[in-house]
């Protein structure tokens, strides 16, 4: 009889992972010092996720969101060792849901008349501003993990724990994502 | 020896000062890790899915029109509990939970054989299952213990639900076309006279096995199987007609005429365009042609992007990445 895989595929644990399967058996269980360890973890890779689609004043509720539906459903992870991937669905889908909810409320932007080239910005917020306009350009996957890096402070290894993704995979999204990210920022007054 | 986008990737190397600005600019927006754990309030013992309403779908109750050449058995006002001779090879469970008739009917032994009349008529599975056996329809008690409790469907209908708490693959229904194994869900399974099985999902996540293949079905898709050649490949109820008509004409070809089957397997992936159709396609990266597992694999990364797998990653682990992808993305 063949075998089937009840959650998503996730790669072995890695150095300092080693009771992360103990701890998401704990949690299911309901003890909240496992629940608390599993946010410590994670919650810094959900906000970054949730940074790549919301509006960074938003990224906080959609990370508290994200926790709130864990704890609700935990139980239904079948495979503890695929937790970091799955979380990251969740993420994902809750900030989608939460991004939705806000377009469906704000009036449509007017269309810029022009792309003269923008003026030099006056302060970092608005150079911050323009970096996330370039940002929200890049391929989803590529977004995503320059936000864990650059915004969460996450180094790429330990993304790719967090995450579910190989390290391989983490350094090749970094590496072109920054790659699409150069020019733009040139087109948007970064000297 | 530092590779260019080390610093990129973990810091390390010589500093990148686009990347190093990006740092400065963008860490205020990051979290700052002070935020309190939330606490939330234990989370109930049983968690039952949501019911959606209707325990059987359209088809199915049109089903039972046409149930076929079986002869009806006498009314009665209860399901008869038919005992018959435990199968020899089977040793009987010493623990395992208790299978009885929601009516405070008697427990049901192993082997124990479960036959409706005009009525419908729900079995308790323990306290973590429930089997509501449709009219006119048979089924046996085929195994039971504590990691595992399996049904046999001879013909007929049924709905299950199964409780967030049962471990994964407790709960399993044998067909003569093939075995339904619970994954955490709600579904309704059918067999028609013809022994075809007929598995629509409701909430949650079914799997059809045999020893060749595998076959998912996710919330608001169906499969059948067939006696024979096994289960089918499932699609999402609302695909387009070209699709279940393009994977319909795969399912029944010949599978030892490998031109024909590979081209129907084109043909299906040329029908192929929307995020669940993807669902019947992933199935394709099972077949034994290297060519349609080529172009299974270019077209799902057509229609939903593309899928971050190892390029050394065997058949089985190629399966799994895109199983993992496309259901995040698109079922």
């Amino acid at each position: 009889m063949s075998t089937l895989v009840a959650g998503p595929s996730c790669p072995p644990t890695h150095e300092g992972d080693d009771d992360l399967v103990s701890l998401v058996v704990a949690a299911r269980a309901g003890a909240a010092s496992a629940f608390g360890e599993l946010h410590r973890r994670f919650a810094g890779v959900v906000h970054g996720i949730a940074l790549a689609r919301v509006a960074p004043g938003d990224a906080d509720d959609v990370t508290q969101d994200v926790f709130v539906r864990v704890h609700r459903t935990l139980r239904s992870v079948r495979d503890p060792a695929a937790f970091p991937a799955w979380i990251c669905r969740v993420a994902r889908s809750v900030a989608a849901d939460h991004a939705r909810r806000v377009r469906r409320r704000l009036p449509d932007a007017p269309l810029p008349q022009d792309r003269a080239a923008p003026p030099v910005p006056a302060s970092d917020a608005e150079l911050r501003d323009r970096v996330l306009r370039a940002l929200a350009r890049l391929p989803e996957a590529y977004r995503e993990t320059l936000l864990l890096r650059l915004a969460e402070g996450l180094a790429g290894p330990e993304i790719a724990r967090r995450t579910g993704l190989t390290p391989d995979s983490v350094r090749v999204n970094l590496a072109r994502g920054m790659a699409m990210l150069r020019p733009m920022l040139r087109e948007e007054g970064w000297s | 020896m530092s590779n260019p986008g080390d610093y990129l990737y973990d810091g390390s190397g010589p500093t990148d000062p686009d990347v190093a600005r990006l740092e400065r600019l963008l860490r205020p927006l990051g979290r700052s890790g002070d935020e309190p754990v939330p606490v939330f309030a234990p989370p109930p013992r049983w968690g039952w899915r949501l019911a959606l309403g209707g325990f059987l779908t359209v088809a199915a109750a049109a089903f039972f029109a046409h149930v076929g050449t079986v002869d009806a058995p006498p009314v009665v006002d209860a399901p008869r509990v038919l005992d018959e001779p435990v199968p020899p090879k089977a040793p009987p469970p010493p623990t395992g939970p208790r299978i009885r008739d929601a009516s405070a009917g008697p427990d049901l032994a192993h082997g124990a054989w479960i036959e409706t009349a005009d009525a419908d008529r729900e079995i308790l599975v323990g306290d973590v299952g429930r089997v509501r056996l449709a009219a006119h329809s048979r089924l046996q008690v085929r195994h039971v213990a504590d990691d595992e409790t399996r049904f046999y469907l001879a013909r007929g209908a049924l709905e299950a639900r199964v409780s967030a708490d049962a471990r994964p693959r407790f709960f399993q229904i044998d067909t003569d076309a093939a075995r339904c194994v619970d994954l955490g869900c709600r579904y309704t399974l059918e067999v028609g006279a013809d022994g075809a099985a007929t598995v629509r999902v409701l909430t949650g996540q079914v799997a059809f096995e045999t020893p060749t293949r595998e076959v998912f079905v996710p919330t608001g898709a169906s499969c059948v199987a067939r006696k024979g050649r096994g289960p089918g490949t499932p699609r999402f109820d609302d695909v387009p007609a070209s699709v279940a008509a393009a994977f319909d004409a795969f399912d029944a070809s010949d599978t030892t005429d490998a031109p024909r089957r590979r081209a129907l397997a084109l043909a299906a992936l040329d029908a192929v365009h929307a995020n669940r159709d993807t669902l019947p396609a992933w199935h394709l990266l099972q077949e034994s042609d290297a060519s349609v597992v080529r172009a299974t694999a270019a077209k799902l990364a057509s229609i939903a992007g593309p899928c971050d797998v190892d390029p050394r990653a065997t058949a089985a682990e190629l399966r799994a990445a895109w199983k993992a992808f496309l259901e995040s993305r698109c079922w």
